[in-house]
């Protein structure tokens, strides 16, 4: 198996999640496409130095690097907005589907940066360490940064964050 | 499962693989291709440089810090034998595969000019150049099969050789182990004879205005005795 043939079964296998991360993290879908495409570029270059048994860490730091590098340059994100991503989804008139709403509209007014602070916490499952490693700051700025983010949330939808129980006591405090 | 949890994978289920892994390995590919080209571009244009140029500083300057020269003092010894002295070349044996190109700096003038060789060309056609020399430094920069330059001589030289390295593509018409090649170049006083290993090889291009025939010429499998023209270059080059 060549590199193009080692690299088009990664993706195949684990694109769709690299991809959703992407849109997390951005929060647009052009946006995302853009960031896993860049991701993939930066890939295929840095191949023979990916382990192979276990590619995805590695790509994903590189999906976290690009999109860093993005903030700064200020125009891979697109900054918040009060509108609401653009997911398309059935209205649903049950409470379920209000507060999902809630907490979609309220995800979308974090700015780019609070934002992927809680999507690696909380959707990537990465640790503060990982999290301070991957987004190029301080393990306590991880801390003050996704307090400060779910505090926002809390503002913006404050019926639906109360809720909250999978904060870490150090972070929710 | 936690709301915000819930809320990213809700969001998140939306969305389809993203990209195009093709487009990033065509990418990828094309940038190595454009890569290979610039440098290659980049050592045309280096060798191209230090020949059109690069002898400039030897001109009227012997420096005998540089690599591992040795000076041919123009004394009625060394004109009898002005090769007689760290020149492999002319001592070696004549059954050895050569080549030598004579470049020659007219006195004020930058562009180094052929003024004789010995082998082919590339096409099969003899190298044609005349030889005669308008100078009186000789340098000699030889070199055997699967050598690799050991020396780092001053600036100037190194860029020469090193050009000269660069015009030895391995491919076909590879040198004969235990061959070797030379380049020599005539510019200006003192005589200085410098064999300076470098990679052994079997093709020099000679590029530059200053060619007598085109302005690109490739001298190739380079064989047989030390031309009589040479040793008449080389004694006129050091004049008593």
């Amino acid at each position: 198996m060549d590199r193009s043939d080692e690299v088009r079964a990664f993706v195949a296998a684990r694109g769709t999640a690299l991809s959703r991360t992407a849109y997390l993290l951005t929060g647009n879908r052009h946006a995302a496409e853009d960031l896993v495409q860049e991701t993939y570029v930066e890939m295929v270059r840095q191949w023979s130095r990916i382990e192979r048994a276990n590619p995805e860490p590695y790509v994903r730091r590189i999906m976290y690097s690009r999109f860093i590098d993005g903030l700064r340059r200020r125009r891979l994100i697109e900054w918040p907005s009060a509108t609401l991503v653009d997911v398309s989804r059935s209205d649903d008139e049950s409470s379920d589907a209000v507060d999902r709403m809630a907490l979609r509209g309220a995800l979308a007014q974090l700015t780019p940066r609070q934002r992927a602070f809680l999507v690696l916490r909380f959707y990537d499952d990465l640790t503060e360490v990982q999290t301070a490693q991957a987004l190029g700051v301080s393990t306590s700025t991880v801390k003050s940064q996704t307090r400060v983010a779910l505090q926002r949330l809390r503002d913006l939808a404050p019926d639906v964050v109360s809720s909250f129980h999978d904060v870490p006591e150090e972070v929710a405090e | 499962m936690s709301p915000l949890r819930e809320q990213f994978d809700i969001e998140a289920d939306a969305i389809p693989a993203l990209g195009d892994i093709d487009a990033a390995l065509a990418q990828v590919a094309k940038e190595h291709r454009t890569w290979r080209r610039v440098g290659l571009a980049a050592v045309a244009a280096v060798a191209a440089v230090a020949l059109l140029v690069g002898v400039r500083p030897l001109l009227g300057s012997h420096n005998p810090a540089v690599g591992p020269t040795t000076t041919v003092t123009p004394t009625p010894t060394a004109t009898a034998s002005p090769l007689s002295v760290g020149d492999p070349v002319v001592r070696g044996d004549s059954a050895h595969h050569r080549s030598y190109v004579v470049f020659a700096v007219r006195n004020g003038t930058d562009q180094p000019v052929v003024l004789g060789g010995f082998g082919q060309e590339s096409n099969g056609g003899d190298v044609g150049l005349t030889p005669g020399a308008a100078s009186v430094n000789v340098q000699i920069l030889t070199a055997k099969a699967g050598d690799q330059m050991v020396a780092a001589p001053a600036a100037s030289r190194y860029s020469i050789a090193n050009s000269v390295k660069n015009w030895f593509p391995t491919g076909p018409g590879t040198l004969n182990s235990g061959g070797s090649v030379a380049l020599v170049l005539i510019v200006s006083s003192p005589c200085t004879i410098a064999p300076t290993p470098i990679t052994g090889a079997t093709t020099i291009q000679v590029s530059g205005a200053g060619l007598r025939q085109d302005t690109t010429q490739t001298l190739v499998d380079f064989h047989g005795p030390t031309p009589a023209w040479l040793t008449s270059a080389l004694r006129d080059a050091c004049p008593s």
